[in-house]
């Protein structure tokens, strides 16, 4: 996983550089490219994961609940 | 045993389906566009928002009409419950695209005829549900909700396809925006926005379904209790 | 079957000119709130001429044929229905309306332009949004109008649900007046145009399926 990152870090890094030749023509547009760089962007992608893994613990159990009463329903 | 994997595959499915959205939504790179910088992200959640109301609006179309020619009330519950988790999708998808809006055209509304067709959408399932609150009669309420709902469908239609088609607006691909298409739509952007698409079509779908199968039995109670 | 069509027009007609008051009434709406736009703001330049035009039109539309199926309660007419294909009475209801309308929206033009100056510069552009625009008005209203009387509190559900129908038909009956009243010439008249068409067509094809639904008691 973080050789992984490290190259993508290498590589757009040296993606950056080329593009730097292209100066003149291209504006240059800021993203969130350190923070992502930083691997902060992780922080954003657990939060978010750890709210829906709740979500859907919950849409779970409900579901669960509604087929033991249709189940009892029907029996 | 098999039921049960039928049951739990496209549940489990949307769920995998979303965590890959959101893994990859914000880990992959996205084209570099001036004013929308790094919200072009946003495509993945606020779109599939809208797609999913239109669905779910449309299956409750289908149990409208299916209710009209069989008088099950099934049907009706059907249309109900989807019309209403419908309606969540779609605040759902007009706040965050003013959101979105506030942030990269200025201003939370603007005279874009897409949020305004969508709001006027809103309002024409909000008048579905004072309709069927204002009949007293169940079996009138379903009958001419049906109508109704029918009716809501086939004008939401050119709410949101063909008005901003002949108006300018501000949103890509109308008026004189390059569509997504011409730049981000080519290329790795569709690797997440389609399994957004169908993971939140999946989870709108699984809602709604709760929500029908509860509104059942709460009905089949009433019905026991009444006896 | 065309028969059953022009009694059932000709029972609206005549119970109309029993009870003036609706004709009379309408007309009166028509006037009185074209005088209060008149008298709040006096001038009213192309745009807003248009504008308050077609809103005026609308409420009184909406209020006019809000009151289309509320005299069928009767025994009488129970009786008169019961012969009658569903069909053929909605659409006797709503020529009847379109006729209404046509008298009602000519005589609010005529006092438009008395009072306000006329702003129109190209008539046939501007006498098809007319058309148009009533045509549509009657078959949207008429139908909200069999829907709402079914339910209890029917005056206050017939605005609720007949507003959003309207919009979008609303919405390209504004932008092709404006083009009749601007020198900015027609980019996309005949869209515009089939539009409005296609959308009533539309609407009128689902009613009348759906019509005898609503028709049940």
């Amino acid at each position: 996983m973080i050789t992984m990152f490290l190259n993508k870090i290498t590589s757009s890094l040296l993606l950056m550089m080329l593009s730097l030749t292209a100066f003149a023509q291209m504006p240059e547009v800021e993203m969130a490219d350190k923070f992502r760089a930083d691997g902060k962007i992780f922080v954003v992608i657990g939060v978010f994961a750890i709210v829906m893994v709740v979500m859907f613990i919950f849409l779970f159990s409900l579901d669960r609940k509604i087929r033991q009463l249709e189940k009892n329903i029907k029996n | 045993m098999l039921r049960s994997f039928w049951y739990y595959s496209w549940r489990i499915l949307s769920v995998l389906l979303l965590f890959y959205v959101l893994f990859f939504g914000f880990y992959n790179e996205v084209p570099r566009l001036p004013i929308l910088n790094e919200t072009i992200r946003n495509l993945f959640f606020h779109v599939p928002m809208w797609w999913t109301m239109m669905i779910l609006f449309l299956v409750s179309m289908v149990s409208s009409t299916q209710y009209l020619i069989t008088g099950k009330s099934y049907y009706d519950l059907r249309a109900v419950e989807f019309v209403n988790t419908g309606y969540a999708f779609g605040m759902a998808g007009l706040i965050t695209g003013s959101l979105w809006a506030k942030y990269t055209w200025g201003a939370w509304w603007s005279m874009d005829p897409i949020q305004n067709g969508s709001l006027i959408t809103l309002l024409l399932y909000l008048a579905y549900a004072i309709l069927r609150n204002a009949i007293t009669d169940m079996e009138r309420r379903a009958r001419i909700g049906a109508v109704y709902n029918i009716i809501a469908f086939f004008v939401m239609i050119p709410l949101i396809w063909i008005i901003p088609r002949v108006a300018s607006s501000l949103h890509p691909g109308k008026g004189g925006n390059p569509g997504f298409g011409t730049y981000d739509l080519d290329n790795e952007m569709r690797l997440v926005f389609y399994p957004a698409v169908i993971g939140f079509l999946l989870l709108g779908l699984w809602m709604a379904n709760l929500k029908f199968r509860h509104r059942k039995l709460v009905e089949h109670t009433n019905f026991l209790k009444e006896k | 079957m065309f028969k059953q069509f022009y009694t059932l027009l000709k029972k609206e007609f005549v119970l109309e000119l029993r009870q003036k008051y609706a004709i009379g009434g309408i007309l009166l709406y028509v006037a009185a709130s074209t005088m209060l736009v008149f008298l709040s703001l006096g001038v009213l330049e192309a745009n807003l001429w248009i504008t308050f035009y077609w809103l005026l039109m609308l409420f009184a539309a909406v209020n006019a044929i809000a009151k289309s199926f509320t005299n069928d309660a009767g025994d009488k007419q129970l009786y008169l229905y019961q012969l009658a294909n569903p069909q053929i009475v909605l659409l006797a209801k709503i020529v009847y309306n379109f006729l209404l309308l046509l008298l009602m929206a000519g005589i609010g033009l005529l006092v438009f332009i008395i009072l306000f100056n006329n702003p129109i510069i190209d008539y046939s552009i501007f006498f098809t949004v007319f058309f148009l625009g009533v045509l549509s008005f009657s078959i949207l209203f008429t139908v909200m109008s069999a829907i709402a009387t079914q339910s209890e509190g029917s005056a206050v559900i017939m605005p609720i649900i007949s507003f959003p129908v309207i919009v979008p038909v609303f919405v390209l009956l504004l932008k092709l007046s404006i083009a009749a009243v601007s020198n900015v010439g027609t980019l996309n008249y005949f869209e515009d145009v089939f539009s409005v068409l296609a959308i009533n067509v539309a609407i009128l094809a689902v009613s009348f399926l759906l019509f005898p639904y609503l028709w049940r008691d």
